[in-house]
């Protein structure tokens, strides 16, 4: 059970001016430039709930043997969660008979390709990668944590008002159970108004950010929103160890 | 020489092909119709090992069968196409060597029939019997039936099949007369006249 | 010039590859000796009429005279349709099993080449057109049936699409010298054999199987509505579809008539 006091992002120094103030059910939506470790922080705020409630991870940037070796070299435990993998769903179920169909097309159908097959079932409903999600989150019947990393796969196939409307599925089947959901997106998938419509959904909004310093680079992690505490919004410098993400001092 | 020996042999010349009939007399009709069975199906049918394909209108072919089987006829020899059956809705005795048409009004369904047997039966020698025509006559119209009968004798005939047309001789009447004499080649009387 | 002849003098074997005969009897009898060779025709009737049966005979025929055949089947999967060819007489599974006739599901087609969608496009239509030749020329087929032209015209769904397959397959199957038989379901509408109505005036030849009442009694009836290439009876002829094979007879013409 969630106590909501269990923490947020896993990172001790934000939590703590952080979750006193996000009610019960929240959507944290993490925005960040490439390379500065939104995969990451994805990973780290679904440990951070391990033990307070069901943990659910849905990848699409990965592959989930990938994700789970990521855990681990963190010492997080992948086997506490439970992983979903939206790409290769898709390829699986897509993707990959479309590349078959691309080939017999070019090559021509032979008899021996119909032979012993089966003739198809007629699908109820044809295959919907975000039909598919969202059933599964109507499964749910008990207060969880839920990760989507990232929105970017769905963006590349889905209209932009179809992506905000399942982030909205996320946050209201959040609010309704309990938990804490993050989705991210990188910087510069969406449009400006896409953006604010992501942002007007979200309870947390995070950005992250990776500069060049030299030889090497500074990473900072931006509160930019809180819902109905402007006063909590914050930069931090970040940097990141053996244990994830933590913050630097000031 | 007896009246029955004569048409006998007569039949006999036909056994290669031809049309026949056999004019039954109403007086003694059962004594009449059991010699004409005797006479064809045993007989005819019996010395050159014919297939008989018997064309039941009259009465059900299970009733003729159990004519047939007091007269000792195997069962091997003898296929039915039976066209009353159906319509007096009565099957408590359906054989197996009988095909039956829904109605004697279904000519062409009886033609599809015997067509059907004389390709099942391809290596053996083949007589169509018709009982009888005056019940043919009954259900069709003299037009329909002539039609019939002009297409089923004229095919037979090409394939060397001898076919015996039975009828009552006391019903006959203009029509009929016409008809038989357009497809028969002879005919015979039993039981009275010539 | 009087008496001057072109070309060769057609030889009696040369007369006699020029006509696909179905090996059905009395349907040979009617055409004058089969349906010309490469011709297309439209197989026409209701529920219930033999259009399989025909078709299938027509192939099975066709296999004993060492002319293969494939059977394309569009709404009975193939499993399904070797069960119900058991049941005649006529039929031996050996044709099958040595590829005498090969049974082929389009919608196994449909799948591989993932024509999935309800309506097909235009460059669709080719593709499955271009591989329905493709299959003809693997299995060796000098007789196809198509069983039935009315499923796949649902996936046309528009009376062009439907007009510019059957004008593309002709073609392939004609230049491939193949026979074929086209099924086609057809409601109660008089003189309507096909589901766009354009179907009948492409292919060459149209058989119209049908029931007709007779004074309480249905028949099957057979009537050859056209056929290019031949003198052809255009009279009805009733059927019988018996387990050795389709049967004909005349229609015999008294008594009233009226078409269920």
């Amino acid at each position: 059970m969630t106590t909501g006091d269990e923490p947020l992002l896993g990172i001790p120094d934000i939590d703590s001016g952080l979750t006193p103030y996000l009610p019960p059910g929240s959507l944290v939506v993490v925005v960040g430039t490439p390379g500065s470790g939104t995969h990451l922080l994805a990973k780290q705020f679904a440990q951070a709930g391990i033990g307070s409630a069901p943990v659910l991870y849905y990848t699409t940037a990965e592959r989930t043997i990938d994700a789970q070796d990521a855990f681990r070299s963190f010492h997080w435990d992948p086997d506490a969660i439970r992983f979903g993998n939206l790409s290769d769903d898709y390829y699986r179920r897509v993707l990959e008979p479309e590349l078959e169909v691309s080939r017999l097309r070019e090559r021509g159908l032979r008899i021996e390709d119909l032979r012993n097959a089966r003739r198809p079932e007629v699908p109820l409903a044809p295959y919907s990668l975000v039909g598919r999600f969202l059933n599964e989150l109507a499964n749910l019947d008990s207060p969880f944590r839920l990760v989507l990393d990232s929105l970017d796969f769905l963006l590349e196939l889905l209209e932009v008002s179809e992506v905000v409307n399942l982030v909205r599925q996320i946050r209201s089947r959040t609010q309704l159970l309990g938990g804490k959901a993050m989705v991210t997106v990188q910087q510069g998938s969406l449009d400006s108004r896409s953006s604010a419509m992501l942002e007007d959904v979200a309870d947390l909004g995070i950005t992250l950010r990776s500069e060049p310093n030299g030889s090497t680079f500074d990473h900072t992690l931006e509160v930019r929103k809180l819902r109905n505490h402007p006063e909590r919004t914050q930069i931090r410098r970040v940097s990141i160890d053996e244990n994830g993400f933590h913050v630097l001092p000031s | 020489m007896t009246r029955d020996s004569e048409i006998a042999d007569r039949l006999r010349s036909y056994s290669s092909g031809g049309t026949v009939a056999l004019r039954l007399s109403s007086q003694e009709y059962a004594d009449n119709y059991l010699s004409a069975l005797g006479l064809t199906v045993r007989d005819l049918g019996g010395e050159s090992n014919t297939h008989t394909i018997y064309v039941s209108v009259t009465n059900p072919a299970s009733l003729v069968w159990s004519l047939l089987q007091a007269l000792d006829i195997p069962s091997g020899r003898v296929s039915f196409v039976d066209a009353i059956s159906h319509l007096m809705m009565s099957f408590q005795n359906v054989l197996p060597n009988a095909s039956y048409v829904e109605s004697p009004t279904m000519l062409e369904g009886i033609m599809l029939r015997i067509e059907y047997l004389l390709r099942k039966h391809p290596s053996q020698r083949n007589m169509v019997i018709v009982d009888s025509v005056n019940s043919l006559a009954v259900h069709n119209s003299p037009e329909v039936l002539s039609e019939f009968f002009h297409i089923l004798v004229n095919n037979l005939k090409t394939r060397s099949v001898l076919t015996v047309l039975f009828t009552t001789s006391d019903a006959e009447g203009s029509d009929l007369d016409r008809i038989l004499s357009l497809v028969v080649d002879e005919s015979f009387s039993l039981g009275g006249g010539t | 010039m009087s008496g001057s002849r072109s070309g060769p003098v057609p030889t009696a074997e040369a007369a006699q590859d020029s006509r696909c005969v179905t090996g059905i009897e009395g349907l040979d009898n009617i055409l004058g000796g089969g349906v010309p060779r490469g011709n297309m025709v439209l197989i026409a009737g209701g529920v219930g009429t033999g259009k399989t049966t025909l078709c299938l005979e027509f192939l099975v025929r066709g296999a004993e005279k060492n002319e293969k055949g494939l059977f394309i089947s569009v709404t009975e999967a193939s499993t399904k349709l070797l069960q119900n060819f058991a049941t005649f007489e006529f039929f031996r599974p050996e044709l099958v099993q040595h590829d005498m006739i090969t049974i082929v599901d389009l919608p196994i087609i449909y799948d591989r080449l993932g024509l999935n969608r309800e309506e097909l496009k235009p460059g669709e239509v080719d593709i499955l057109v271009r591989t329905i030749q493709d299959l003809v020329r693997e299995s060796g087929a000098r007789r196809v049936v198509i069983d039935s032209l009315t499923s796949v015209g649902f996936r046309v769904r528009s009376e062009e699409k439907a007009r510019d397959f059957i004008l593309k397959l002709g073609q392939a199957f004609s230049e491939l010298g193949t026979t074929s038989l086209m099924v086609a379901e057809v409601g109660a509408v008089p003189g309507v054999h096909s589901l766009y109505g354009v179907e009948e005036a492409i292919v060459d030849g149209v058989v119209l199987l049908s029931n007709v009442r007779r004074r309480g009694d249905m028949l099957r009836v057979l009537q050859i509505i056209k056929m290019r290439g031949t003198v052809h009876s255009r009279a009805q002829y009733v059927i019988e579809l018996t387990p050795i094979g389709m049967l004909l007879a005349p229609f015999l013409k008294g008594g009233r008539l009226e078409t269920s």
